[in-house]
């Protein structure tokens, strides 16, 4: 369940999917965690896989349907788009008072996500197994309209992501078992949008430089007021932006009694960077020729390299399972994300094209956009009943609790404290498990009124459905 | 990529053009020596800096006082002087008591003065009213007489170009009387300009020989010249259309807007770097002063008074000869003088002279010999300052291997010469000619700041606030003569003339005109119609090539942003 709600953000956010997205939404099956033995304990908590005494194959099959919507709120101030005032005060005249207010609401455009996983173990031991897993994210787009208000946060992002992992569980003794596993992770991801060049230092720099010297309110810290200019809306691709690394994961189960569990995993922090290509499109004659004279030439189409550096943050993992009989079953699940690691997602870009040498304007751009993100808390609880010998049923409801604060949200990572549910059966005949799920997981309506920079004040509106298939066969 | 394909008769094609300002304050631009180089060469002398004082009017000593008296205390045996030149330092040192009458019409006098027992020296001086150690061309008066006659003559002493403007089209403005007109031209080439504009001169049937030849170096400019000005320009064009094509095109702003480029109330808005802190000077001139190429004898008759009818005044005021024979009549046309002279006891003078209005009439005793003719004392120095200029090398057998007529020109390479002007003097100047006519100047940033391209024939101008409430809305602005753009040489890049038509109509066969040159935005030079997207207005116009078409505002995109539908209709 909180996979899904992983990939909530995972699937809405560039920066969030390269934050936490790199994993698929629901990882194993329904019921997969830190106190489950099956294969994909390699990914939930490697000493796990020591329970599991026969070799075994999982298929899981994901199918995400996402609705979200945003209602943008300007609060600020804002010049009327065709202007091109870029230092405050502004007149009267300059002033579009018809900006600042509510908006129409937008919706993401997409009807379905595809994802998967696929893991083994192999007892290599009477107390040692070997796991191994491959999960991975498809073709995960996400679309918002062309224009409108998302255009600044948000057109398209796509993601592709995968890991393979290689784990090992070791039973020490009748109450402890320890693991580790490697992890090797991939990713590819797109993004679509178009940029506010006011918001950022590159026109800002050109502009305050020698020898036009005119000091502007361009940049990070823009106002409102010189923002979302229409000249300087420039559309903003990010392709086959790719990067790939290692981590380490470590577990410990112990099962004080018949009847408990405890799991407990700790995944480290994977450092990523990256490395695609840009377009930025400059065909505007005030880019292009209009200010040739004053040493401003960009070529209509900006394209260079591109390098996208942030970190999956580490997590740590607690599980209890609480077995009373053998017909019923209750997983307790917390997870605790080091998401105040990533302070901001920087995207450096180089190109030829960028480089304004008579205004020492460099060929390299730096954008950060800052994240600010919080922790976050995952509390969730499943409750699993035999109801007939060869049938389960679950039921799960859980918490999680939002890492993007006010101030940075965006329709790229438009999470919020989300309360998820989730009902799941297993089918078990022979050596063949057969486990299907419907999740639902809701973002609360979150109504944003202190974006930085107004940016993303509104009201959001995320429910994500999930249906989730999985086979697993035992030899 | 838009279509720019010519346009076709019958053949439309929708064009949006927007009304984006970029108004900028106080853009600096710091022009050094290279980048004025870059200028087109009539844009840099017709952009006027200030005019230098040569002439010392205000008592202190200037470029014209300095290079004479340079020439007056070089050593006339110097044998890198040409023999005209050392002839010339004579001539400003002569005095009666030094001067030498032979071969002029006062010879005789010489032969006279001793027989009567007086020096010829006092004679001269008398009748000159000097005393016989005084120069008979002091350096003020040779000064006054060179400003009026070889400089005054030269027609880029007495007026120079300027911006050409409704009220000047020829753009030619005067010259004050001891001035000399410094152009950015000057300041880019170090004064090398100077002769250029002032050495020979040919045109419209007015010939001058020049003043200044040869090589002009200078040091009033250090070679970190430079001019920064502070500019508040609206830096992006004006968005228009090229029919033939009806594709955008955009018009130069550069001082073409209503908002003015320069702030004179802002105190740093010129700054001049590169000017010495030591005394300004020129470091290498020649000057000249033609001969004629005759000998001009003294005139028979007073008539006409008070000149005279010496040939010499036929000459034109920049040959030698005028300049001696103005120079003395303005001294010595007045002049009223008698004197007998006489010799021992006798009571009767041997010698009469009479001199009324500058007219000299000697009476001798009849043994005495032969008097000198009557004959004005300008004409008489006249003689004697041509005799003494065509003076052979020898000061001492001066008649030997003496200069012919017309090769005694004086050419005198002048060094380090003040120009008894302060750097800081030169400074305000410029600031004060700019501020009162900044047109040059303006010219000058659009020409550097040129933000137009393409060939528009009309663009569009949204009025706001800044205008009467009746004006407000969209207008299409007919391009100008300014609008042609111009080329590395400083020409127009199209010919306006081939705009037959100026100006918009509401009619297919341009009969009716539509637009007039109401003031907008402060433009009130360019044909202007105002547009009406919400009412469809369509308006009629013919570019430069003969084609006409129509323009239909279809709508608007914002308040600034507008679509228009070009039809070529013939």
């Amino acid at each position: 369940v909180r996979r899904a709600l992983v990939a909530a953000a995972v699937l809405a956010s560039a920066a969030r999917a390269g934050a936490s997205g790199l994993t698929p939404p629901s990882v194993g099956h329904v019921w997969s965690g830190p106190v489950t033995a099956d294969a994909a304990a390699v990914f939930w908590n490697p000493a796990m896989l020591a329970d599991v005494r026969k070799a075994r194959i999982e298929g899981n099959v994901d199918l995400v349907f996402p609705s979200i919507r945003y209602t943008r709120e300007r609060r600020g101030v804002y010049q009327r788009e065709d202007s091109f005032k870029f230092r405050l005060p502004l007149e009267e005249s300059d002033i579009d008072r018809s900006k600042t207010g509510v908006g129409p609401e937008v919706a993401a455009q997409n009807v379905l996500i595809p994802a998967g996983s696929l893991f083994a173990a192999v007892p290599v031991h009477d107390r040692v197994t070997m796991g191994f897993g491959f999960f991975g994210l498809a073709g995960a787009i996400i679309t918002f309209p062309e224009f409108g208000p998302a255009r600044y946060q948000l057109q398209e992002a796509s993601l592709l992501g995968m890991a393979l992992t290689a784990g090992v569980g070791i039973r020490v003794n009748e109450w402890l078992r320890v693991g580790v596993t490697a992890y090797y992770v991939a990713g590819r991801m797109g993004l679509r949008k178009v940029a506010d060049l006011a918001g950022t230092d590159l026109l800002g720099k050109a502009l305050a430089n020698p020898p036009i010297n005119q000091p502007n309110d361009f940049g990070m810290n823009a106002p409102t007021g010189v923002r979302e200019l229409a000249v300087l809306s420039r559309p903003f691709t990010l392709t086959g932006a790719a990067a790939s690394s290692a981590t380490f994961s470590l577990g410990l189960a112990f099962e004080p009694s018949k009847v408990l569990t405890i799991g407990l995993a700790y995944v480290h922090q994977v450092p990523l960077k990256l490395q695609g290509r840009f377009g930025l499109d400059m065909n505007d004659e005030f880019f292009t020729q209009d200010l040739a004279a004053q040493g401003l030439k960009y070529p209509p189409l900006v394209e260079g390299d591109a390098f996208v550096e942030f970190s999956l943050p580490s997590v740590v993992k607690l599980g209890v399972a609480v077995q009373p009989s053998k017909d019923f079953r209750l997983q307790l699940l917390v997870e605790y994300f080091r998401y105040s690691e990533l302070k901001a997602f920087n995207i450096t870009l180089r190109s030829a094209g960028l480089a304004q040498p008579s205004l020492g304007v460099s060929d390299v751009v730096k954008l950060v956009e800052p994240l600010s993100w919080k922790d976050t808390v995952t509390v969730g609880a499943t409750g699993i009943v035999r109801a007939f010998p060869s049938v389960e049923l679950g039921l799960g409801l859980g918490y999680q609790s939002s890492a993007s604060p006010d101030s940075t949200i965006s329709l790229a990572s438009p999470d919020g404290d989300r309360i998820v549910a989730s009902a799941g059966g297993r089918l078990t005949v022979g050596r063949f498990e057969l486990t299907g799920a419907l999740q639902v997981h809701h973002v609360l309506t979150r109504t944003v009124t202190a974006s930085d920079f107004d940016k993303a004040n509104g009201t959001y509106k995320v429910t994500l459905v999930l249906f989730s298939g999985s086979l697993a066969v035992t030899f | 990529m838009p279509d720019t394909s010519p346009l076709e008769v019958g053949q439309s094609r929708e064009v949006a053009l927007r009304y984006v300002r970029f108004d900028v304050t106080g853009f600096a631009k710091r022009l050094t020596k290279a980048d004025l180089l870059t200028l087109p060469k009539d844009q840099r002398r017709r952009l006027w800096l200030l005019d230098l004082n040569i002439a010392g009017t205000d008592g202190a000593p200037k470029l014209i006082d300095n290079s004479l008296r340079a020439i007056r205390d070089l050593d006339p045996n110097d044998p890198a002087l040409g023999t005209a030149e050392r002839n010339m330092v004579r001539l400003l040192r002569m005095t009666p008591d030094t001067a030498r009458l032979e071969g002029t019409s006062m010879e005789e006098m010489l032969r006279i003065a001793p027989r009567i027992g007086l020096a010829p020296a006092q004679v001269l001086a008398d009748s000159l009213g000097i005393n016989p150690e005084d120069s008979f061309l002091p350096l003020e008066r040779a000064k006054n007489a060179i400003l009026r006659n070889v400089i005054r003559s030269h027609p880029n002493a007495r007026q120079r170009l300027g911006p050409k403007t409704p009220d000047n089209p020829e753009g030619v403005y005067p010259v004050p009387f001891g001035h000399l007109p410094v152009t950015l031209e000057d300041t880019a080439s170090d004064f090398a300009s100077l002769s250029e504009t002032f050495g020979p001169y040919a045109k419209d049937g007015v010939y001058h020989p020049g003043f200044i030849v040869g090589q002009v170096a200078s040091s009033i400019l250090k070679p970190d010249f430079a001019m920064t000005v502070k500019a508040n320009p609206n830096a992006l064009p004006f968005k228009g259309v090229d029919g033939t094509i009806a594709a955008v095109a955009s018009v130069n702003s550069i001082g073409n807007d209503k908002r003015p480029l320069f702030d004179f109330s802002d105190p740093d808005w010129l700054q001049i770097d590169g000017l010495p802190d030591a005394p300004l000077q020129i470091d290498r001139l020649t000057f000249q002063i033609v001969d004629h190429p005759e000998f001009h004898r003294a005139g028979t008759s007073p008539y006409p008074a008070p000149r005279g009818s010496s040939s010499a005044w036929n000459l034109p005021p920049w040959t030698f000869e005028y300049v001696v024979l103005e120079d003395s009549m303005v001294e010595f046309a007045g002049r009223d003088f008698a004197r007998d002279y006489f010799f021992g006891s006798n009571p009767d003078p041997l010698v009469r002279m009479r001199i009324e209005n500058g007219w000299m009439t000697v009476e001798t005793a009849a043994d005495l010999g032969s008097p000198p003719p009557p004959l004005y004392l300008h004409d008489m120095l006249l003689e004697a300052a041509q005799v003494r200029l065509h003076d052979g090398p020898d000061p001492a057998r001066p008649d030997q291997d003496r200069i012919p007529e017309g090769q005694a020109t004086i050419r005198f390479e002048l060094q380090n010469i003040p120009i008894g002007v302060t750097a800081d003097r030169i400074h305000q100047a410029i600031r004060e000619n700019i501020e009162a006519d900044p047109t040059g100047l303006v010219d000058v940033a659009a020409t550097l700041f040129d933000n137009g391209s393409g060939s528009p024939d009309f663009f569009y101008v949204r009025a706001e606030d800044d205008n009467a409430p009746a004006l407000r809305g969209d207008w299409l602005f007919f391009v100008g003569p300014d609008d042609m753009g111009r080329d590395e040489a400083g020409n127009p890049k199209r010919d306006y003339a081939r705009y037959e038509r100026v100006g918009f109509y509401s009619d297919e066969v341009l009969t009716a005109k539509a637009s007039d040159r109401t003031r907008v935005n402060g433009d009130d030079v360019r044909e202007k119609v105002r547009i009406d997207a919400d009412a469809g207005q369509r308006v009629y116009y013919q570019d430069d090539d003969g084609a006409a078409f129509e323009v239909a505002a279809t709508r608007k995109i914002t308040d600034r942003q507008i679509v228009l539908r070009i039809t070529r209709i013939r």
